[in-house]
Parts: structure tokens; C-alpha cells; sequence
């Protein structure tokens, strides 16, 4: 295992930094450190071990590529390999064209408390936990849902046993109070 | 557009980051954030905002296979090459292929080559966003035409036209050739003909003026070697 930087802010910043210059030790350092968590994302939205690893090689082959693209103006570095991810695991999700059951679909969150655990570690996964808390019950799955498990509109519908107009109006308004209770 | 500003970004940025819109949604939104910054801000906003809801999803251990199948695929001397000149473009073409279904295997391939070659010809097939199959096809001829011929019957919306666009490197953001009918049409390629130039179809109000970023996509593509 490489050594890791300890950027307070973004400590896999300077990883993504010296992956643009063709420096393979970052690369692995990356990998070392956020592949687990990377797959678990992946397969939560492929629900496939062998897909959610096709995720994982076509993007880590991205960063290693594209590295160069990463703007820590942007935001983080961690926030980046998830967005990569999550989209790459929809759009293999889309491909396979799998249209998954109520009964396919995992455990909701809410369902699973001590899933909060890591996120309730860092201070801006309490925030977002505080304010999803505030949402009614409905929304604040129906967010969860899309987010972690990939689900569509139709899915979270399905899933909260709710009509898709009524589920697409929710979401909306959920997110415009997620933005205002953040950026208090 | 002015009615999309505001709060309107952050719904539809929202839904974006959620991965709540279809694959022509989904593109429409990332071409519109290359010109406008506000969007773009607010997509990463909720990238930020809704990262933390990742560690809902339990780490789990790749395989040790995994670690050697990315090693045995990478090509060292790509990573430093061509991001000095595009930068902006290859992130615009990986955002794309993100989003773009089969279609962008062959996107995310090109922009990860790094030779930009021109030729006397050059053709696109231009496939639906999530189709393997070809709509239309695109071929520049060296006097700097570029003929658009469909493959297939094409539908048009009523009260639309169909946009043909290119987005050479040397641009920031896609250049409208001209409308095309749905029986196709000739317009003028005013660029080089270089391989991996995204070509693509977007609708677009009938009778509209200015088209400063594309409606949404229809149908991508690119540019390649032509055999003739």
C-alpha cells in the first residue's frame, strides 16, 4: 500500500495531481483506498459483483486519462469519483436494460440504521443527514433511494407505493428544501 | 431560458446529480452547462451537497483481479498528452459518454486517444443516446461540405426542425452548421476534418434564431476515418 496524503481539505487531491503526470503509485493509491468504498456503490446501483467491477476498471482507466481534468475548484476529489461512478453504473445499468422489481431492489436506508454510521463521521455528512431528517419521511427516502440505489422515477414510485406524477413533484420540492436547510 | 434560472437550476441540477433524467435529458443538461456557468455551478453543488449519501452503500473488497485488469490497460504515456490543448473538450466528450447509452463507448474511446489526425474524408454514424444502431450518416468531403444522409425514417416533432452541430476542438462549445430536413441535407463543414470531432442532431424550435447551445440531442456521433 502507497503513502497517503494528508491534505486536510481533499486528501485525494494530490493523488488525481500526480495521476496526470503518469505517476502509476497514485494511481494504486487511489485505488487502494476508495475501490472498496467505489464498489460498494456500484454494486449497490448494479447489483451485480461482476458489472459494478466493469464500473470500477472503466473509471479508474478514466482517471487515469483524464486526471488532468479534476478541478478542486469544483469540488472534491471524493466527490468526483462518486459522480464518475454512480453515472457509469447507471449507464451500465440502462445498457443491461434492467428494469429491477420491488423485490429486486435493496433494503431502503432507513430501514438499516446503522448504514448511518459512516456518514454521520464526517461533519458534512451530519449536515446532510440533519437536513434530510427535517424532510417528511417520504422525500427523504425517495432522495436516498435515487442517490444510492440508482432507482428512477418510476422505481421510487414503485417503491413507496405513490403515484409518478406525485413522486417527481416530492422529489422537487425535497430538493429545493435540501438546498435552503445546507446553506444555512 | 431566463424562466430555468434560479431556483429552476437547482431542481433540474438536483435531478441531474440524482441521475433522475433520461439519456437525452441527461446530455442536453451537460452541453447546456458548458455555456452556462450558473448550471455547471450547480451541478457541483449538488455533487458536494449529496456526496456524503454515498457511505449509505457498504465498502466492498474488488476481487484481486480487478487491480490487474486496470494495470494491464493503462497506456503511461497518455495521461500528460493532449489535456494542455483541450482540456474543456475531453471532459465535455467523457461527460457525454457518461450519459450517451452504447454510443458512448465510442465517445468515452475517442477521448481517450491522443493523435489528431486530419484526412481528405471523414464519415460519423450518428446513433440515438442508449441505441446501438445508426440513424444517420455524416460524411465531409474535403471541398468542406458535410452530407448528412438518414439510414432510417426520422420523426419530427411538430413545430421543430432538426439542428446539425459539430464541436471541433478549436471551439468551446458546439457551432450550428445549419437545419437539416428529415430526408438529410448538405451544409457547409467550415473546420478540418479531424478524427473524434463530436457530430450531433438536437430539435430545435421551429423558426428559432440565435441557437446560442443546442436543443436537445437527438442523435451523436463522430467523426472518423473514411475508407473512400
Amino acid at each position: 500500500m502507497t503513502d497517503v496524503p494528508t491534505d486536510e481539505n481533499d486528501p485525494f487531491a494530490p493523488l488525481l495531481r500526480r495521476c496526470a503526470t503518469g505517476d502509476e503509485a497514485a494511481l494504486r493509491a487511489l485505488y487502494d483506498h476508495q475501490a472498496p468504498r467505489l464498489k460498494g456503490l456500484a454494486l449497490r446501483i448494479t447489483a451485480s459483483h461482476t458489472l459494478a467491477e466493469d464500473v470500477l476498471h472503466d473509471v479508474f482507466l478514466h482517471v487515469w486519462q483524464q486526471a488532468a481534468q479534476f478541478d478542486p475548484n469544483r469540488g472534491a476529489a471524493r466527490a468526483w469519483l462518486t459522480t464518475l461512478v454512480r453515472f457509469r453504473a447507471l449507464e451500465v445499468l440502462r445498457r443491461h436494460a434492467r428494469e429491477r422489481t420491488v423485490e429486486e431492489l435493496p433494503d431502503l436506508p432507513d430501514d438499516q440504521p446503522d448504514a448511518y454510521a459512516q456518514m454521520l463521521a464526517s461533519a458534512e455528512g451530519q449536515a446532510l443527514h440533519a437536513c434530510l431528517a427535517a424532510l417528511d419521511v417520504s422525500p427523504r427516502r425517495a432522495v436516498t433511494l435515487a442517490f444510492v440505489e440508482g432507482c428512477t422515477h418510476g422505481e421510487v414510485a414503485a417503491m413507496l407505493g405513490m403515484p409518478l406524477g406525485t413522486v417527481k413533484s416530492m422529489i422537487r420540492r425535497g430538493l429545493l428544501a435540501l438546498k435552503r436547510c445546507l446553506d444555512q | 431560458m431566463s424562466g430555468a434560472e434560479g431556483s429552476g437550476w437547482d431542481v433540474l441540477a438536483g435531478e441531474y446529480v440524482l441521475g433522475l433524467l433520461d439519456d437525452s435529458g441527461a446530455a442536453s443538461v451537460q452541453l447546456r452547462a458548458r455555456t452556462e456557468p450558473a448550471l455547471a455551478a450547480a451541478i457541483a453543488a449538488w455533487e458536494s451537497r449529496l456526496d456524503p449519501l454515498a457511505d449509505l452503500a457498504a465498502p466492498v473488497a474488488p476481487s484481486d483481479m480487478l487491480w490487474r485488469r486496470i494495470q494491464g490497460d493503462l497506456r503511461p504515456a497518455q495521461a500528460p498528452a493532449s489535456p494542455k490543448t483541450t482540456p474543456w473538450r475531453n471532459l465535455a466528450l467523457a461527460s457525454m459518454a457518461l450519459a450517451a447509452g452504447l454510443v458512448a463507448f465510442v465517445l468515452w474511446s475517442a477521448a481517450n486517444r491522443s493523435a489528431v489526425v486530419p484526412w481528405p474524408r471523414a464519415v460519423a454514424l450518428l446513433a440515438a443516446p442508449g441505441s446501438a444502431s445508426a440513424t444517420l450518416r455524416a460524411q465531409v468531403t474535403s471541398a468542406g461540405t458535410i452530407t448528412v444522409v438518414p439510414l432510417r425514417h426520422l420523426e419530427v416533432t411538430a413545430g421543430h426542425q432538426l439542428g446539425f452541430w459539430a464541436w471541433p476542438a478549436s471551439e468551446k462549445a458546439p457551432v450550428l452548421l445549419g437545419m437539416i430536413s428529415p430526408d438529410g441535407g448538405q451544409l457547409h463543414f467550415p473546420f478540418p476534418p479531424r478524427e473524434g470531432t463530436p457530430v450531433m442532431v438536437t430539435l430545435e424550435p421551429q423558426g428559432a434564431t440565435g441557437h446560442a447551445a443546442p436543443g436537445p440531442t437527438l442523435y451523436l456521433g463522430l467523426l472518423v476515418a473514411g475508407s473512400s
